[in-house]
């Protein structure tokens, strides 16, 4: 893999079309040239946009996936620049719509807990009234400290129970990124709950 | 969208891109290392691919 420092040099003057042939023949220095010409202005344009550095790093991360998965099919008949740009709108734009409805229902799912543990809380012990409390906060503050996306999962999992499968299809990423996903919101919840548990767990 | 025909903005738009390279925003140097990688190695395996093709 090529580092930056060993290959990009700030005094390469190729254009963009330039290192668009070399990448396509495995030059490791235009690569490393192209993605340091454009990865500030698509990471800061998405910061400036989402305003959240969790989310700007998914879109960077979307927008130059794209970019170079379809490198082969780009035919310089805008420039370089423009067509990355539009790219980067577009995933930032779809992203913020997906964020938008991803809150919407982390909302109703939390208005749901609340009210769950409402009717739950007056039928219990004033002890078990304290600890049901406790849970409902501990899941609030984790769900609002995690990205929109994990938030979203750990909703869908456990409140609208659905299987793993339909969650990864669904929010299109792998069986094992939902479950590290799944697992990070509980092991928050379960910090703020019982810290002690949470350290043997470790 | 990665279709070239389909690129739809203005100039104004098309400026402000540009400018992010002067803003001051905080990058995890990590992540853009490690984003890099992956993109090195899709591009490794595209090209192995189309070699294997030829």
């Amino acid at each position: 893999m090529p580092r930056a420092a060993a290959f990009a040099h700030p005094s390469d003057r190729r254009s963009d079309a330039e290192l668009v042939d070399a990448i396509r023949l495995g030059d490791a220095s235009a690569f490393n040239i192209l993605y340091d010409r454009y990865f500030q202005r698509v990471y800061h344009f998405a910061y400036a946009r989402m305003r959240n550095a969790a989310d700007a790093e998914e879109a960077a991360q979307e927008t130059f996936t794209a970019v170079f998965r379809s490198m082969d099919a780009y035919r310089g008949q805008s420039s370089l620049l423009s067509w990355i740009y539009g790219i980067a709108k577009n995933t930032v734009n779809n992203q913020i719509r997906r964020t938008r409805a991803q809150e919407q229902r982390i909302e109703r799912a939390q208005g749901d807990l609340v009210r769950e543990a409402g009717h739950a809380l007056e039928s219990c012990t004033p002890e078990e009234r304290l600890d049901l409390r406790r849970c409902a906060e501990a899941i609030d503050a984790a769900l609002s400290s995690v990205t929109s996306w994990q938030a979203e999962v750990f909703v869908l999992r456990h409140f609208e129970d659905l299987p793993i499968q339909e969650i990864a299809d669904r929010m299109q990423r792998s069986n094992d990124a939902i479950r590290s996903s799944l697992y990070r919101v509980k092991r928050l919840v379960v910090e703020a709950v019982d810290p002690e548990m949470a350290t043997g767990e470790a | 969208m990665t279709d070239e025909a389909m690129a739809d903005f203005t100039i104004e738009e098309l400026r402000e891109f540009l400018q992010a390279d002067s803003l001051e925003v905080p990058v995890d140097p990590a992540f853009k290392e490690r984003l890099r990688r992956k993109l090195w190695d899709l591009l490794q395996e595209q090209l192995r691919k189309r070699r294997g093709d030829a």
